[in-house]
């Protein structure tokens, strides 16, 4: 942390204190203090425990997995279009979770109830695992891996699960199809603590773990070769890059869905406004990740309560013009 | 100090480099010239460390190259890459502090950064995106990224080597002579300076020692005036190439441009046919 993120520590501090204040009972900061201390309205203790903080807090998490993910990516391939659904993780989480939703009354009928609500996340993540593992494994070569075939088999990967997705989607009844959708737009909103923990834990570790190879991603943007000659053990980076990134995400798209443009987007912005060095850029990628999911989180609890519109419709009319904005004064001041 | 000893490399069952021995001193700059596909790369590579001979050993300082990690190799030798590119928006500033290893204090970091950035030429534009300056201040940015890696290998006790693939490829003279001089700057400092060549006469110009590379094998080491001979550069090169002599062993290349812009030599008599015509008369 710098005094350049200050504005940007502000803005995720204020979207998480409105994220725990606004809702159909408005809870003020003061009173939040309180329950949280144990002396306040035992109503608020309980939105506020029950509710409004694993949200809070998984909304904490997956932006800050997704912001992280996506800057480590663009980082690793030297290219500002690379997003985390570009190798595959996000198609892979996808055909875990769509399986579970249209195959899983009958697949999973003798399960007992209690392990029910994990089949889904975990049926994600191990999706996500499995589809990152297969793309890397096409893109090793004895010697080194290769950067192009990684994206392009990504491409390839994400064509297939497209496809399965589709056979899914036809097979599936009007219920399924539901939910597959709203599946797909994401949300925070079905968010228990103990999913909230296991996700936290696994997205917020890989991603923090990200944010220390913030040199080795400085240095591959003068090359891989140039990264190896500055003393980087580029495999290794490749590797590791690519093995936190499915995790950080896996965790994320199993416990809030696959929750498109803040792993495009937020590194993006963090650049723009704090330059392209990563020991900068990541935290600022990070803070600006929590703000937007949270900014889009409390737009759609709010704008017509008590339904709440996905949330991945709110990521994109949030964060598409803002993006659009910092773009234009950015081209203007160059001009 | 650079030592290849018997080095062949070999990709599949194409060998392009055999048997090639070298060693550059410390305080010392070479330059391995050749013909396009002579193999200067490949070698280059395996001094590097990037690449592993399939055969012979190459040591830096004295120790095996295979034997050191990236990190370490990093402390040993400074690498400047054939045009070199920049995918971020760094300042010239950030650039050249880029390659420093960690092991080096903030405090080193910093001088050895205002110092290369002086050396190199660009103290006014320090804070400017690299992606915005000239050709050749971005060049000259790239070379102080290796300068400044180099130092700090100083700075951390060793003696290193650097290492300059086609340096002066697409800058213009002025700023060809600029890059060669700042490696002779090095090697003054102690470093083993190697530098693979296009330019013949800057390597004469400049170069302690001339390795001259052909089809894979070097075939000639030794000071300039030695190794560029009119007649072993023809046939290296498969062109006409003519040498004067020069003050202080350093002879200048002229390549023969062909009969178009030659002067005609007398034993050709005007309004004679060529024995055979060569397709333009």
């Amino acid at each position: 942390m710098s005094p350049a993120h200050l504005p940007l520590l502000a803005a995720a501090l204020i979207v998480v204190v409105l994220g725990l204040a606004l809702g159909p009972v408005t809870i003020r900061p003061a009173e939040i203090a309180a329950a949280a201390s144990g002396t306040g309205d035992p109503v608020h203790a309980a939105i506020l425990g029950q509710i409004r903080a694993p949200r809070v807090l998984l909304g904490v998490a997956v932006g800050t997995a997704l912001a992280l993910a996506g800057a480590a990516l663009q980082g690793l391939l030297r290219n500002p279009l690379a997003d985390p659904g570009l190798i595959g993780v996000t198609g892979g989480a996808s055909i875990g979770a769509v399986s579970v939703i249209v195959l899983g009354e009958v697949a999973f009928a003798g399960l007992p109830t209690e392990l029910r609500p994990w089949l889904l996340p975990v049926a994600a993540f191990l999706g996500a695992g499995a589809v990152t593992a297969f793309v890397f494994a096409i893109a090793w070569r004895p010697g080194g891996m290769s950067v192009v075939t990684l994206i392009l088999a990504g491409v390839a990967v994400n064509a297939i699960a497209g496809a399965f997705i589709g056979v899914m989607v036809y097979i599936s009844d009007d219920t399924q199809l539901r939910d597959l959708t709203f599946w797909s737009l994401g949300a925070l909103g079905a968010a228990n603590w103990t999913l909230v923990l296991v996700a936290t834990g696994i997205s917020l570790a890989s991603a923090l773990a990200l944010m220390s190879m913030h040199r080795a991603l400085d240095l591959f943007q003068v090359g891989e070769r140039a990264a190896f000659h500055a003393g980087i053990d580029t495999e290794r980076v490749k590797l590791k890059t690519g093995l936190l990134t499915a995790l950080a995400v896996g965790g994320a798209t199993a416990a809030a869905g696959p929750i498109g443009f803040i792993g495009l987007v937020a590194p993006h912005m963090a650049r723009l406004m704090l330059g392209a060095r990563h020991r900068i850029m990541m935290p600022g990628a990070a803070l600006t990740g929590i703000a937007l999911l949270l900014t889009a989180d409390l737009a759609v609890r709010l704008t017509v309560p008590p339904a709440e519109p996905p949330i991945g419709i709110a990521t994109s009319l949030i964060g598409g013009p803002f993006f659009l904005w910092l773009l234009l004064t950015r081209v203007r001041s160059h001009a | 100090m650079l030592e290849a000893a018997d080095v062949d490399i070999a990709y599949g069952r194409m060998t392009v480099v055999s048997g090639a021995t070298l060693a550059v001193a410390p305080g010392e700059v070479l330059a391995l010239c050749g013909p396009n596909g002579a193999g200067k790369s490949s070698l280059f590579a395996a001094l590097a460390g990037e690449l592993r001979p399939r055969r012979g050993t190459v040591r830096i300082g004295g120790a095996d190259i295979r034997t050191l990690r990236a990190a370490a190799l990093a402390e040993r030798r400074a690498v400047l890459e054939q045009s070199p590119s920049l995918s971020a928006e760094f300042t010239v500033a950030e650039l050249i502090g880029l390659a420093i290893p960690l092991r080096v204090t903030p405090e080193t970091a910093e001088e050895i950064v205002a110092q290369t950035i002086a050396e190199v030429d660009l103290t006014d534009h320090r804070a400017r995106s690299v992606l915005r300056l000239s050709g050749g201040q971005r060049h000259r940015a790239h070379l102080g990224r290796a300068l400044a890696q180099l130092a700090a290998g100083h700075a951390l006790g060793q003696t290193p080597c650097l290492l300059l693939d086609e340096p002066t490829a697409s800058l213009d003279v002025a700023h060809q002579i600029a890059v060669m001089r700042l490696a002779r700057a090095a090697a003054a400092r102690g470093a083993a300076v190697a530098v693979v060549l296009h330019d013949l006469n800057l390597a004469a110009a400049f170069a302690d020692r001339t390795a001259l590379m052909d089809e894979g094998r070097i075939i000639a080491d030794g000071p300039p005036d030695e190794v560029f001979t009119a007649d072993r550069l023809t046939a290296t090169y498969g062109t006409e190439i003519t040498v004067r002599p020069g003050p202080g062993g350093r002879p200048t290349v002229v390549p023969e441009y062909g009969p178009e812009q030659r002067e005609e030599p007398s034993h050709v008599r005007r309004h004679e046919p060529l024995p055979r015509a060569s397709g333009r008369r």
